[in-house]
């Protein structure tokens, strides 16, 4: 990357380039990574969820008729989009599925819980939509299944 | 940018290009923005229940606290922003979400929508990214040009 500043202290700068490759490569992971068990819960029950036919129900009482339906494609964009996101693999695609989800989301949380996260309000799911646009915008990047087949979206 | 993959639709490619440099920018303002909230909350707000909540937590001195940690939120969310001083703002985020992690949301277990430690976890990633590439293109330290 051309380089758009004069850094202060020049020797550190061979560690932010040695550094730099990792930094968005775990961003991704760590997105992916973090979707994978909300995803679970809503499809298999794991940790605690409420398994699919307790999520169908939940998401018709929260008014995305059929629950079924939403419920499920919801579950299936955590669940396997988290996965193909922490490999990289169809990057784009599931960035942009799991962007329109969170438009959702982002509605839903800033509906009942205002801003501040630990009043379960938005804030979570504002920066989950806008590091999905990242990758909407940027595809897998290094260290992705993406890049090694050498074909994207 | 170099050895990425061939596009199945190349007319997207140019798309990409005129949007990849808004993208850190979003996520700095987002991630820096919202921390400032927090701590203006703290700072411009309720001191006093801030310190309180600190001692409840096993700070002593909670006033202390809350100034250090309301202040700390307030400046460096501010400067992650808008990129100044990224990686110098980067830095003591990373280590006051790692510290509030470790003291508090850990006995949460990992759900956010239970205070757990999935979203500070997932927030230090993001600024654990500017810490390591700094303000990028589109920030103060860019229009200065220079930075640590």
């Amino acid at each position: 990357m051309a380089a758009y500043t004069r850094p202060y202290i020049p020797a550190l700068v061979p560690y932010y380039e040695k550094c730099k490759p990792f930094a968005l490569t775990l961003l991704r992971v760590g997105l992916g990574a973090i979707l994978i068990p909300h995803g679970a819960q809503k499809l298999f029950g794991l940790f605690g969820g409420a398994g699919i036919s307790g999520n169908a129900a939940l998401f018709d009482r929260l008014g995305y008729a059929p629950g079924m339906l939403w419920g499920t494609v919801v579950g299936c964009i955590e669940f396997f989009g988290g996965l193909l996101l922490v490999l990289g693999l169809f990057t784009r695609p599931v960035a942009l599925a799991l962007t329109i989800f969170m438009i959702f989301g982002v509605h839903f949380t800033g509906k009942s819980g205002g801003f501040f996260w630990l009043n379960r309000g938005a804030e979570f799911s504002i920066l989950i939509l806008l590091c999905a646009i990242v990758f909407l915008i940027r595809g897998g990047g290094e260290y992705s299944l993406d890049r090694k087949l050498g074909r994207e979206v | 940018m170099p050895n990425s993959p061939k596009l199945l639709i190349p007319a997207f490619g140019r798309l990409y290009a005129i949007f990849a440099p808004i993208t850190e920018p979003l996520m700095r303002l987002m991630a820096g923005g919202s921390l400032a909230f927090h701590g203006y909350q703290i700072v411009f707000g309720n001191i006093e229940g801030a310190a309180r909540f600190f001692e409840s937590v096993g700070f002593d001195d909670g006033l202390m606290w809350a100034w250090i940690v309301g202040i700390l939120q307030f400046v460096c969310g501010i400067l992650l922003a808008i990129g100044l001083f990224t990686r110098v703002a980067a830095g003591p985020i990373i280590v006051f979400l790692i510290v509030a992690i470790v003291t508090y949301h850990w006995e949460f277990g990992y759900n956010w929508e239970s205070r757990g430690i999935e979203y500070p976890l997932f927030w230090a990633i993001v600024v654990l990214h500017f810490l390591v590439h700094g303000g990028g293109p589109w920030s103060l330290d860019a229009k200065i040009g220079r930075e640590i």
